[in-house]
């Protein structure tokens, strides 16, 4: 079985000194799929492939961490033309990654979501441009035989669906707890460069349909007031004292 | 400029007409399958002031068929070619709309609160980092645009004034349902109540539940915890997160919650944060009104007594 898994390089926002700092990180909702997709290959035998777009160079070193979670393969795409894409253009760029994958794949796993984008979107473009039908909002999958069974949440319902493979997965966003696992590194581990010229990716293809044309931040930092007490029976009535106020 | 709606869910597709209406010179479309409205959904339907009704229509039309259904919108696209489809943030609505914006090369704008149109092109806002930045996107049109769905909204009463059957191809799905469970308990109750205690990762002891259960009770609260200690401890079905952004709560109590991610938009419309942690570094006293730098375990206890005390004064 081989199975890939996207990963996306995002920035990760943190209150420091006052100040919002930002500091690169692989999307923590993509981790779950490097995982899923290591249990599954330790069960069945095959290959995993960590698939990422790099904007910057050095993004490729913070993705080679990836090894450590016993991922095979890792392809990366890095070209001038890959910066600021918006989704019609990556889904392109992913299909024509996975169409140039050194094997057929027969799981393509997604976060849905990553902290700095909400769209969600992006597997169902690619599933798509694939002609690959997709599992989408999915809380946790299984193999059997050559189909794969996913359990998805709604309001009122729990949902099986079986789908052929192969089949494009998004799930849900769960952070994983990396403590869990013990990985054993892989002895194939492989990384692959591609540009847009090896992928044959023309830049009016990628040309962007989607122009973000202004950013503000909701909510500044509150100067919250901060409640001490002797002891926790003084800082409890006037909590109380405060709660009921509001109230 | 033709709008066209789409949703498979009901009340959703009013407000979307109601969103559609907002714009006086537009020709509404409003695109329903027989799968999901019966005759009397398409009767109510037909009272909106819209254009044109299209009745997508299929027997054999299954419930996960997400296939069939983009392929019955991408045959309405093709013989309306409408401007913008604007569908909600809900997911059957998604899965259709991303794959026909992917068919059709067209931009998706999924999640937006809001839009507009200006020369021929789409002004949409939308959240990221969770809600801590709204951003403005602009996108040629044709176009999809998926908004969270308001609860509040005016219906524009008339007429449709066509109504449109249209029989639909469908192959065999790819993706088949081998079973389907009802829920014992319903999600989407937080948005329901005004106050909301959150427990989260320094609260380790299960048996503390009933205590917070009580103190919920005391305030006619909903108790419930981040994303993070929802998934490391699982005591709740449903987590206070991204999805409560549009609600607007009189008060969130957090007890021990540090994670920020997947929390900040539940605290933006809040009229009340309080936050108990016994980290001062910690990133969600950011974004509180008021601050209680103490083990929150310990000073539950304290303050159920204070609040039942003062409640029987």
């Amino acid at each position: 079985m081989r199975i890939a898994v996207l990963v996306k390089i995002i920035k990760k926002l943190n209150f420091k000194d006052g100040m919002l700092k930002q500091e690169k990180v692989i999307n923590p909702y993509d981790l779950r799929g490097i995982i899923v997709a290591y249990l599954l290959i330790r069960k069945f035998g095959g290959e995993t492939f960590v698939i990422s777009i790099c904007e910057e160079k050095e993004d490729i070193e913070i993705l080679k961490q990836v090894y450590e979670w016993g991922v095979d393969n890792l392809i990366v795409a890095h070209d001038a033309l890959f910066k600021d894409l918006d989704t019609i253009a990556k889904s392109k760029l992913i299909s024509a990654i996975i169409k140039k994958a050194p094997k057929s794949l027969d799981i393509i796993l997604f976060g849905q979501y990553s902290p700095d984008d909400t769209d969600g979107i992006l597997s169902l473009f690619v599933a798509e441009k694939l002609n690959l039908p997709h599992l989408y909002g999915v809380r946790r999958f299984w193999v059997e035989d050559s189909k794969v069974v996913s359990e998805t949440f709604t309001n009122n319902e729990i949902i099986y669906n079986e789908v052929r493979m192969p089949v494009v997965v998004a799930l849900e966003p769960i952070i994983t707890d990396f403590s869990k696992y013990k990985f054993t590194i892989s002895s194939k581990k492989s990384l692959l460069i591609w540009d847009s010229k090896f992928l044959g990716l023309k830049p009016e293809e990628l040309k962007p349909k989607v122009k973000l044309t202004g950013k503000r931040i909701v909510v500044e930092q509150r100067n919250a007031q901060i409640i001490l007490g002797q002891n926790y029976k003084e800082i409890a009535a006037k909590l109380a004292n405060i709660i009921n106020k509001i109230r | 400029m033709k709008i066209a709606c789409f949703s498979s869910y009901k009340e959703r597709l009013k407000y979307l007409i109601a969103k559609a209406n907002k714009f006086n010179d537009a020709e509404i479309h409003c695109v329903v399958f027989n799968y999901y409205y019966n005759k009397e959904d398409i009767e109510n339907i037909s009272k909106h002031n819209i254009k044109k009704l299209v009745l997508l229509t299929n027997l054999l039309f299954m419930k996960y068929d997400y296939e069939a259904f983009e392929l019955g919108l991408a045959e309405y696209f093709k013989k309306n070619k409408p401007d913008l489809i604007i569908t909600t943030s809900l997911k059957n609505d998604v899965e259709v709309c991303a794959r026909l914006a992917s068919k059709l090369d067209i931009p998706f704008l999924n999640y937006c609160l809001d839009f507009n149109i200006f020369e021929n092109k789409l002004l949409a806002k939308k959240y990221s980092y969770e809600g801590l930045f709204i951003l403005e996107y602009e996108a040629q049109l044709p176009a999809i645009i998926s908004l969270i769905p308001e609860e509040k909204y005016d219906i524009v009463e008339g007429k449709a004034k066509e109504i449109e059957e249209n029989m639909v191809k469908v192959n065999i799905s790819r993706v088949l349902i081998r079973d389907i469970v009802k829920h014992e308990t319903k999600f989407d109750e937080l948005k329901n109540s005004k106050v909301i205690i959150a427990i989260g990762e320094e609260i380790r002891d299960k048996e503390l539940l009933p205590k917070f259960e009580i103190l919920a009770k005391i305030l006619n609260g909903k108790l419930t915890s981040n994303k993070f200690a929802l998934i490391k401890n699982g005591w709740f079905k449903e987590w206070i997160g991204f999805s409560c952004v549009n609600s607007s709560f009189d008060l969130i109590i957090n007890f021990g919650v540090n994670e920020i991610l997947d929390f900040i938009a539940p605290l933006i419309n809040t009229k009340n944060v309080i936050t108990i942690t016994s980290n001062p570094e910690n990133e969600v006293n950011n974004f509180s009104h008021y601050v209680v730098l103490a083990n929150p375990n310990k000073l539950l206890d304290a303050l159920i007594k204070e609040l039942e005390a003062k409640k029987k004064v």
